[in-house]
C-alpha cells in the first residue's frame, strides 16, 4: 500500500477525531420549554363586548361544546361584560374544592352529592338552574335473560368505567356487584378510561356484561331480551348557575333545554320529561 | 489542490453541522412530546364522546400551540433559530415514520406523527463551519510538518541485492526531497553544496539503471 496513502488517511482519522467531536458538542441545543396548555377546554371571544369577564362552564361531555360555546359567544352573552366564554370537561375526579374556588365556575353540571363533596355549603354560591330527569341504568350482556348473581357471573368479564364519579359507569354497577357477595374475582373487571372504548370492546365480544344508559348509538337497538335494569335509579344531575350571574338565568334554561333535548335524542332510548326535577 | 480541500472540508463541516443540530433538535421535540402529550392528550378523552373526532380536533389545536419552538445551544449563537411543527397527527391506529409516538390510553394504544421543519441562522453555521475548517486545515499542516521532521525515523528498506532500477529510482527522488526539505528548513546549511551534488547525482545513476531495464 503507498505510504502516502497511508498517511492521508492517517491524517484524516486524527483530524475527524479531532473535528467530529467538537462538531457533536456545536450542535447539542436543548429545547426551551414547552408546556402545552391542556386541551380539555374550548374557549370563544364573546361578540360585541366591552367586558372583562371570563364565563367559565364544566360539563362532564364534550357533545357539541363548540357549538354550546359558539352560541354563548354569539348571542347569548353577546353585549354583556363578558369577554372570553371557555367550556371544560375534565375527568371528574380532576375538579377539586380549590379548583371550584379559584376558577370560579359561572356554570356546571354536576350533581348535588358530588358537589356537596366539593363543597358542602355549595348553594351559598350557586343556584340549581335545571336538571335533567332521572335515568335508568341497565346492564347489557350478549345472552339472553340472564338473571344477574354471584353464579351467572362466574368467569364472565365486567367492563366499568375507570372513572369513580360516575354514578352509570362505576357507582351504581360496582354496588351492585358488591351485592353479589364474594364470588367475583377482581379480574373479571375490566376498566376503561372512557365509554366508547368500554362500548366497542362489548360489542366485538371482548366484554359479557357492561352497565350503560345507552349512550352509544349502537346499544339503542339492543333485544330487550339482554338487557336487566339495575335496581338503583340514577341521582338529578343539574345545572349550577353562580349567584354572581342569577340575571343570565331565563335565556339560560331556554337554551340549555334545547341543548338537553338534542343530547337525550341523540344518546338514550329512554323517554323523558324536562319538566321534572327541576329545582 | 489546496482551494479545494479547504472547501470540501467547509462543505463537509456545514452539511454535519446542519444535519446534527437539526437531527437534535427534532429529537429533543420528540422527547418533549413523549413526556406531555399523554398528559394532555388523555384527560381530554375522557369525557369525549367521539374518540376519533376530539383527537383531530385536538391535532389541529396543539399545532397551534406548538407553532414555532426555540433552543439554546450551549455554546454562543444558537445554530437553530426555531423548529416549526407543521403537521400534528392524533390517531387511533398505528402511524408509520421515523417522527411518531406512541402511548397507552386504557387498553388501547394511541400515535402522534409529527411534521416539523428546522430554521437554521445559517451565517452562524457557515461561521462555525469556516472556524472548523480552519482547525482542520491547521491539524493537517501541522501533521504534515511532524511526518516531515521525522529524521531518524525507522524505513524497512528493500535489500540492494533484489532492488530493481525503479526502486532504486523511487528512493533516490524520495531522499532528494528530504534533503531539499531540510535545507530549506535550513538544518543542512553546511552540507548544502556536497548534499545538492551527491543526491542529483544518485538519482542520474539510479534513473540510468532503470532505463536500462
Amino acid at each position: 500500500m503507498p505510504r502516502n496513502f497511508v498517511f492521508t488517511i492517517l491524517r484524516l482519522l486524527i483530524a475527524s477525531l479531532v473535528l467530529l467531536p467538537a462538531v457533536v458538542f456545536l450542535s447539542q441545543q436543548t429545547i426551551e420549554p414547552v408546556v402545552l396548555k391542556e386541551q380539555y377546554s374550548y374557549r370563544c371571544k364573546v361578540k360585541n363586548t366591552s367586558g372583562k369577564k371570563h364565563f367559565h362552564i364544566y360539563m362532564p361531555t364534550n357533545w357539541q361544546v363548540e357549538e354550546f360555546a359558539q352560541t354563548l359567544c354569539d348571542s347569548l352573552l353577546a353585549k354583556q361584560s363578558f369577554e372570553i366564554v371557555t367550556v371544560s370537561w375534565q375527568p371528574r375526579e380532576m375538579l377539586s374544592t380549590e379548583q371550584l374556588l379559584s376558577d370560579n365556575y359561572a356554570l356546571f353540571l354536576n350533581r348535588d352529592y358530588a358537589l356537596r363533596g366539593l363543597l358542602p355549603n355549595w348553594d351559598d354560591f350557586y343556584t340549581a338552574i335545571l336538571s335533567l330527569p332521572s335515568y335508568q341504568i341497565s346492564w347489557f350482556s350478549h345472552q339472553d335473560n340472564m338473571q344477574l348473581s354471584a353464579n351467572s357471573l362466574k368467569n364472565k368479564r365486567i367492563g366499568l368505567l375507570e372513572d369513580k364519579r360516575s354514578e352509570s359507569g362505576y357507582l351504581a354497577p360496582m354496588s351492585e356487584l358488591k351485592q353479589f357477595g364474594h364470588g367475583l374475582d377482581n379480574a373479571q373487571l375490566v376498566f376503561y378510561p372512557n365509554r366508547e372504548s368500554l362500548v366497542n370492546d362489548f360489542l366485538a365480544e371482548k366484554l359479557d356484561i357492561i352497565p350503560s344508559v345507552g349512550h352509544h348509538g349502537q346499544l339503542k337497538r339492543w333485544p330487550a331480551s339482554k338487557t336487566q335494569p339495575l335496581q338503583h335509579v340514577s341521582s338529578t344531575l343539574s345545572w349550577y348557575l353562580n349567584d354572581q350571574y342569577a340575571d343570565l338565568t331565563p335565556s339560560l334554561v331556554t337554551y340549555l333545554q334545547q341543548y338537553q333535548s338534542r343530547l337525550f335524542k341523540v344518546h338514550t332510548t329512554y323517554p323523558y320529561s324536562l319538566d321534572k326535577g327541576l329545582r | 489542490m489546496k482551494y479545494l480541500k479547504a472547501l470540501v472540508l467547509f462543505l463537509l463541516i456545514f452539511v454535519g453541522l446542519i444535519y446534527l443540530s437539526g437531527q437534535n433538535a427534532k429529537q429533543q421535540l420528540m422527547m418533549t412530546l413523549a413526556e406531555q402529550l399523554p398528559q394532555v392528550v388523555n384527560p381530554s378523552l375522557n369525557n369525549a364522546i367521539d374518540e376519533s373526532q376530539e383527537l383531530s380536533r385536538m391535532s389541529h389545536s396543539l399545532v397551534d400551540d406548538l407553532h414555532d419552538i426555540t433552543f439554546v445551544s450551549k455554546l454562543p449563537g444558537d445554530l437553530v433559530v426555531s423548529l416549526t411543527v407543521a403537521e400534528l397527527n392524533l390517531s387511533k391506529t398505528k402511524l408509520s415514520g421515523s417522527n411518531t409516538l406512541n402511548w397507552q390510553f386504557g387498553n388501547h394504544a394511541l400515535y402522534a406523527s409529527i411534521d416539523s421543519s428546522v430554521n437554521f441562522n445559517y451565517w452562524l453555521v457557515a461561521f462555525w463551519a469556516g472556524a472548523f475548517t480552519a482547525l482542520g486545515l491547521l491539524i493537517d499542516y501541522l501533521f504534515t510538518l511532524i511526518f516531515k521532521f521525522q529524521p531518524n525515523r525507522q524505513k524497512v528498506s528493500i535489500p540492494v541485492q533484489i532492488m530493481t532500477g525503479k526502486d532504486k529510482l523511487s528512493t533516490a527522488i524520495e531522499e532528494s526531497r528530504w534533503f531539499d526539505g531540510l535545507k530549506q528548513q535550513g538544518f543542512i546549511k553546511d552540507l548544502q553544496i556536497d548534499g545538492q551534488r551527491s543526491t542529483h547525482s544518485h538519482c542520474l545513476s539510479y534513473s540510468n539503471e532503470a532505463h536500462n531495464e
